[in-house]
């Protein structure tokens, strides 16, 4: 965020479009992509048995503190 | 209100050591998360779990949060807003994000890291080196970083809104 933005940035032109801007092609494909990777991640969580965090590693549940290692805290 | 160069530069200056230093830290932990996967020496993989339980609460946290605050007062105080352009919204929805799970996840590696300290043998590699959560996360966070620096043109309707206006003020 360093350089100043375009002014009419969205249109080919260096004016403010006159109706509102369509959504630009890189969002939609971007949306598609996050959409896509949001399903895998919940399809994972799913086929996983629906568990995640500690449990799925630890025998005898996560029933320990969970908060930062005070021993070592400033 | 948009702040005068100094404050912006001064600004932007700190936000990127943030932001630049979250990428680096998560890199640290995925390397010792990888240790803790591959090395066969108990010690190495209690002090992996250990470290990336410090590394986690102590630097990449603190890191995460700050690089979130110092994001949206760099897009206030300039001109490009917060939601006036796809690449800001796109950037800060991702790093909230990458913030909430890092914060909801930070326990779970505190709950593991009191574990590798007392259990031995297959318990120890069942617990693995947290790899999927970082690997993703740092996926998220050079996404960021690339919109940031290639800025990709698109201005939402609220920014089109709000340059309406400020053309024409009456």
């Amino acid at each position: 965020m360093d350089e100043a933005p375009p002014v009419g940035s969205g249109s080919s032109s260096q004016e403010t479009p006159p109706s509102p801007p369509k959504v630009p092609s890189w969002v939609k494909v971007f949306a598609i992509i996050a959409i896509v990777v949001l399903l895998i991640v919940v399809v994972a969580v799913v086929a996983g048995g629906g568990k995640h965090g500690p449990n799925r590693h630890l025998p005898g549940g996560g029933n320990r503190e969970h908060n930062p290692p005070a021993q070592y805290g400033p | 209100m948009v702040m005068n160069p100094g404050l912006r530069k001064f600004t932007l200056s700190i936000h990127l050591t943030f932001s630049v230093g979250w990428i680096g830290a998560v890199f640290v932990y995925l390397a010792l998360g990888v240790a803790a996967v591959t090395s066969p020496e108990v010690q190495t993989v209690r002090a992996a779990w250990t470290a990336m339980e410090l590394i986690g609460w102590y630097v990449i946290v603190p890191m995460a949060v700050a690089s979130w605050l110092t994001g949206i007062v760099i897009a206030l105080g300039t001109k490009w807003g917060l939601f006036r352009y796809y690449w800001v919204l796109i950037s800060f929805l991702l790093t909230t994000l990458a913030t909430i799970i890092l914060i909801l996840h930070m326990p779970d590696v505190s709950v593991m890291a009191a574990t590798a300290q007392v259990v031995e043998g297959a318990a120890l590699q069942a617990l693995g080196g947290d790899l999927l959560h970082p690997g993703l996360g740092v996926m998220v966070l050079l996404v960021v970083q690339i919109l940031n620096l290639y800025k990709p043109q698109g201005l939402t309707r609220y920014g089109w809104r709000k340059q309406q206006e400020h053309r024409s003020p009456q």
